[in-house]
């Protein structure tokens, strides 16, 4: 019984005539295993740039509505009235998630289930600290949705902020459950990529949150 | 399955919110303060506005998304949508959310509504509608983007699935701007009304999203729709396949309309600031080129058929060149609207420019019912019933539009959205009522054929291809099989099944 050599995609008419070993094998090895379609990644790609340009509305309008009220000699916000601290260690929370999370797709890429849990626990667990250090910023600042229409922006971007970072924990936590559920988590290297980017996202949008309420006012 | 149930239910809330329209159109003949039928300070607004955001993003969007979830994947040849639970979810939080939409009028609320509660909750419905119709949008963009088979690259993708990426891609741009204000208009409205003020204010916050150019990106399947169905039509190859889709793709980034959402200064629908004004006059001129465009190549298209003698009327081919003509006529309104000097804003005209696009969309995924009802419902439609049909609508929805054009071209010119809904002339009011009667007859004609052909008896099998088709949703059983192909194909070109039948001929022909 011959074996003929593994042939590139899959195999015509043409191929074997014009291949004698083709001709004469009994056997033929399979082509090799045609690549996934990045199905996740591409939807997660999409649901994120509908994320961004939400925010960018939102923070658009709260600027148009903050130069309005400046350019008409009022306060905009009070000096001091919400103390960086909060903010900055909210941003540098979600700086770190990146890196766990990055870590969390480099580990499922290389099959380490360890690594994997150990890198999406800690990442749960600072998305968990973020919305921590928000809900404290909001006692902190004094401000309300009812009196002014500064709070009532602030607390409408932060907050649908606050759902998408939950809806990014959730994202995480399904595909992990879902890649670790496995006997090789390396193919479900796809969901935690596209975990990754939604995540990635939410702490871009709060970058420009933390610049443009935070430290702008 | 879940396309079938968003094409039902959006075809009941386009009869609903058509018959909603019409009533406007009869109570406004008279002018303001003659209301026939809409009785009450508010009621004669929340109707009109429950006409407009009910018939794009309860009808028309709806519509083509269940459209685009059955034809798509048969096009591109996936075997399923993306993320086939996705879809199912986003149609039964559309169907309820759509529902609370509509009680929400009910209870008084909406744009212009005295409760409270009701505008709340009409808020909250709205942005809901919105995140059910982007998760289908992201379905279905991934599906042509992710799922395509072999050999089909995306220069080789049929021109619906190819503008219903484009359009998708524009959707999901522009509709996360009208979900984050209307997210914005629940928390202001519930909160103190500190930034939109009244339930007045709260309507011109979002008709950005009902005129041009955000319209173009609603309307440009029809562009996609009319390519594929002409072509066939005319019985050869379609002229310059590229050309075509950078048309379509063209138009769909000519209807980034979300720049024209200036939610900073109340009460005012004419953009101010003059530099909006360019780019406006700009992009609304641009956007002429692409129909344009696609005019030529399928009048090519044509002349090719005709000098071989072949092509063939059917009642879909009389959608589609009404549609596309329709949204012409619309695109070239919007342009003369754009000419600041001829004082067009603000006026009828806008009411006109956006009739003319988005009955022009809804006709053309009427038309799309019709050209795949085989894959569709598993049934073809009566041919006669479909030309009826398709005559009556594009003759009603001229009547609308062109009358509206008048109106506000030598009419009045009032400034705000009430007032244009109270405005026009007297005898362009009863063409523009008419023409929505004719429509609504259609409307049903259309639908009877629809339920003939469910209810008819079946005697044989349906064709896989009855028109003779280029690409690849020809090639399934009509229905669709489950996993929708038995054997993945190989692409070598835009018109898969031409290429097979010309082989075949070739193979035939004697030596």
């Amino acid at each position: 019984m011959s074996l003929a050599h593994a042939h590139e995609g899959p195999i015509t008419i043409d191929d074997i005539a014009a291949d004698d070993d083709l001709l004469d094998a009994d056997v033929l090895l399979p082509g090799p295993i045609p690549e996934r379609p990045r199905v996740l990644l591409i939807g997660a790609g999409l649901a994120s740039a509908g994320i961004v340009m939400a925010f960018a509305t939102l923070i658009g309008i709260y600027i148009a509505a903050r130069q309005s009220a400046v350019g008409s000699g009022h306060e905009w916000l009070k000096s001091g009235a919400i103390p960086l601290t909060g903010p900055n260690i909210a941003l540098f929370t979600l700086l770190l998630s990146i890196v766990t999370m990055q870590w969390a797709v480099y580990s499922t890429a290389n099959s380490d289930r360890q690594n994997t849990w150990l890198a999406v626990g800690v990442t749960v667990m600072l998305g968990a600290a973020f919305v921590n250090a928000t809900t404290f910023i909001y006692t902190e600042s004094g401000l309300s949705v009812h009196a002014s229409t500064v709070g009532l922006l602030v607390f409408t971007i932060t907050g649908a902020h606050l759902v998408v970072v939950a809806a990014a924990i959730v994202f995480l936590l399904v595909a992990a459950f879902r890649t670790l559920g496995t006997q090789d988590p390396a193919p479900g290297r796809e969901a935690m990529a596209a975990a990754a980017v939604f995540w990635d996202t939410a702490c871009a949008v709060f970058f420009v949150i933390w610049y443009a309420i935070y430290i702008i006012k | 399955m879940i396309g079938r149930l968003y094409i039902i239910v959006s075809l009941v809330f386009l009869l609903g919110t058509s018959v909603l329209g019409e009533l406007v159109a009869v109570n406004r003949i008279d002018g303001p303060g003659n209301d026939k039928f809409l009785h009450g300070p508010t009621v004669f607004f929340e109707t009109f506005t429950l006409h407009t955001v009910g018939a794009v993003f309860l009808g028309v969007i709806p519509l083509m998304l269940g459209v685009a979830l059955v034809v798509v994947p048969l096009q591109v040849g996936a075997r399923r949508v993306a993320f086939p639970r996705a879809a199912a979810m986003s149609f039964w939080v559309f169907l309820v959310a759509g529902a609370m939409l509509v009680i929400s009028y009910g209870i008084k609320g909406g744009p212009g509504g005295p409760s409270q509660r009701g505008t709340d909750l009409w808020a909250v419905a709205f942005a809901v509608v919105l995140l059910a119709l982007l998760t289908a949008t992201v379905c279905v963009i991934t599906t042509v983007v992710a799922l395509r088979t072999p050999g089909m690259t995306l220069d080789r993708v049929p021109l619906f699935s190819w503008s219903m990426v484009t359009a998708g891609a524009m959707w999901l741009l522009t509709l996360p701007v009208l979900l984050a204000t209307v997210v914005l208009i629940f928390v202001d409205h519930h909160y103190g009304k500190l930034l939109f003020g009244a339930n007045d204010n709260i309507y011109n916050r979002v008709v950005w999203a009902f005129h041009q150019p955000e319209v173009y990106a609603i309307a440009a399947p029809v562009l996609g729709f009319a390519g594929d169905v002409l072509a066939v039509t005319a019985r050869v190859r379609h002229s310059l396949h590229k050309v075509a889709m950078g048309a379509i793709g063209l138009f769909c980034v000519l209807g980034f309309g979300a720049f024209t959402a200036d939610l900073t200064v109340p009460n005012q629908r004419v953009l101010v600031n003059p530099q909006h004004t360019i780019i406006y006059a700009v992009m609304a001129f641009a956007a002429i080129l692409p129909p344009l465009v696609l005019l030529a190549l399928l009048g090519d298209t044509f002349r090719r058929g005709r000098a071989e003698g072949k092509p063939a009327a059917s009642a879909s081919a009389l959608f589609a060149v009404g549609a596309f003509l329709l949204v012409t006529g619309g695109v070239l309104a919007g342009a003369a609207q754009s000419i600041w000097g001829l004082k067009l804003q603000g006026t009828l005209v806008d009411s006109a420019q956006a009739h003319f696009v988005l009955l022009g969309a809804t006709i053309a995924m009427i038309g799309a019912l019709h050209w795949w009802s085989t894959k569709i419902l598993g049934r073809s439609l009566h041919d006669l019933l479909g030309l009826g049909g398709a005559a009556l609508l594009v003759i009603g929805a001229a009547a609308t539009a062109i009358a509206d054009l008048f109106s506000g071209a030598i009419g009045s010119k009032a400034a705000g959205e009430t007032a244009i809904a109270h405005g026009g002339i007297k005898v362009l009011n009863y063409v523009m009522a008419a023409g929505g009667i004719v429509m609504l007859v259609g409307f049903v004609v259309v639908v009877a054929n629809l339920v003939g052909a469910l209810v008819r008896k079946r005697d044989e099998v349906e064709p896989s291809d009855p028109w003779g088709g280029y690409t690849l949703e020809w090639l399934t059983a009509s229905p669709p099989a489950p996993a929708n192909f038995v054997e993945v194909p190989l692409v070598t070109s835009e018109a898969p099944l031409l290429d097979r039948r010309e082989a075949q001929s070739a193979m035939e022909v004697p030596s």
